[in-house]
């Protein structure tokens, strides 16, 4: 499903990732762990078209597409997901759960009757109560919202999801700052 | 800064990850978690350790840990003013020199070590033939937190070796 060989990425004269290399198979579930400074978010971010390709070399495909060529990008894009660490980054709170993932499937391409649907069985899934799904999001608890993000990054159904800090909330952000 | 998650909001985490895991079982969607919270090691297929730019490991959590000395058999002791003068005491333990000592707490470190339980009891004798009076002890299995740790501390440690052959 996502295979990288030798990729080095280069900003400038610093060398940010060096000769790294892996496979990753359908279905599997891949932690990324490292201090900050790491090098975990760059090598995403090659994954997930985010930096030119001038910026780094070796063989990088994910859902057997090339990010190296730009007419893969939206085929790529399609074909993955992106949780954010931070739920407001992809969440209105005064909408309800259905009106923000309509929202979002709209941008890409899908019709509503079918984003509805494949949000109720998200729904389902991840136990959001029936009861909240037409409220503001506003009045859910912090893990509802975070189910709810979660959602929101498999609507369209992608092959490969990205989650970044997904057990990190805003307050944890916050306590490790004071 | 590193994010602290420890007793932060262990329920809600534990949530996210078991939702996470539940998703994967009934959709099949390939995951890529970053994260620097190594609870998620729990639910992960595969774990990447990286350090500096450079992949140091990508394997099941379970494989890494078993590469450990005795498999990532851990003695925990609790041992009395604890200082890193007795911490370099005990690395000097003449019966296991691959000895690995993690201090995970004000007066608590964690020992792992080849042979680790032929080895034990000859290290508690030599703890106290050194003066090294322990509180208390248990034994348990390294969880990847302690991989982790490990890992990154051995790639430190050659590091300032490296440094330290360049500067004589």
């Amino acid at each position: 499903m996502v295979k990288v060989e030798n990729l080095d990425v280069k900003f400038g004269d610093k060398k940010i990732i060096h000769d790294v290399s892996f496979n990753v198979n359908e279905g599997e579930i891949i932690g990324f762990f490292g201090i900050s400074g790491a090098g975990k978010t760059t090598i995403i971010r090659v994954l997930t078209c985010q930096i030119n390709k001038k910026n780094w070399t070796g063989q990088v495909e994910v859902a057997n597409l090339s990010p190296a060529h730009k007419k893969n990008h939206s085929k790529i894009l399609s074909k993955i997901g992106y949780v954010p660490q931070l739920e407001e980054l992809n969440l209105y709170y005064d909408l309800s759960p259905i009106v923000n993932i309509e929202t979002f499937a709209s941008t890409y391409g899908m019709n509503k009757k079918r984003a509805k649907k494949i949000a109720e069985e998200l729904f389902v899934i991840l136990d959001i109560p029936k009861d909240t799904w037409n409220k503001p999001l506003k009045r859910m608890s912090g893990g509802e919202k975070k189910r709810v993000s979660m959602a929101i990054g498999l609507i369209h159904q992608p092959k490969v999801l990205f989650l970044d800090e997904p057990t990190t909330s805003k307050l944890d952000i916050h306590a490790s700052r004071v | 800064m590193q994010a602290e998650f420890k007793g932060v909001d262990a329920a809600k985490r534990y949530d996210v990850l078991s939702y996470l895991k539940k998703l994967n079982r009934k959709l099949g969607t390939t995951m890529f978690l970053i994260t620097h919270d190594m609870e998620a090691a729990l639910i992960v297929d595969k774990a990447a350790i990286l350090r500096d730019g450079k992949l140091l490991e990508f394997d099941s959590n379970s494989r890494l840990i078993s590469t450990l000395p005795s498999g990532g058999s851990v003695a925990r002791f609790t041992i009395e003013n604890l200082n890193e003068e007795k911490i370099n005491l005990i690395k000097k333990f003449p019966s296991s020199p691959n000895i690995r000592i993690i201090r995970v707490g004000n007066e608590v470190i964690e020992i792992l070590m080849d042979q680790f339980e032929k080895h034990l009891p000859k290290l508690i004798q030599f703890m106290m033939e050194e003066g090294i009076k322990v509180k208390s002890m248990s034994k348990d299995t390294a969880a990847f937190r302690r991989y982790f740790q490990l890992r990154i501390q051995e790639e430190d440690e050659k590091e300032k070796l490296i440094r330290l052959q360049e500067n004589d």
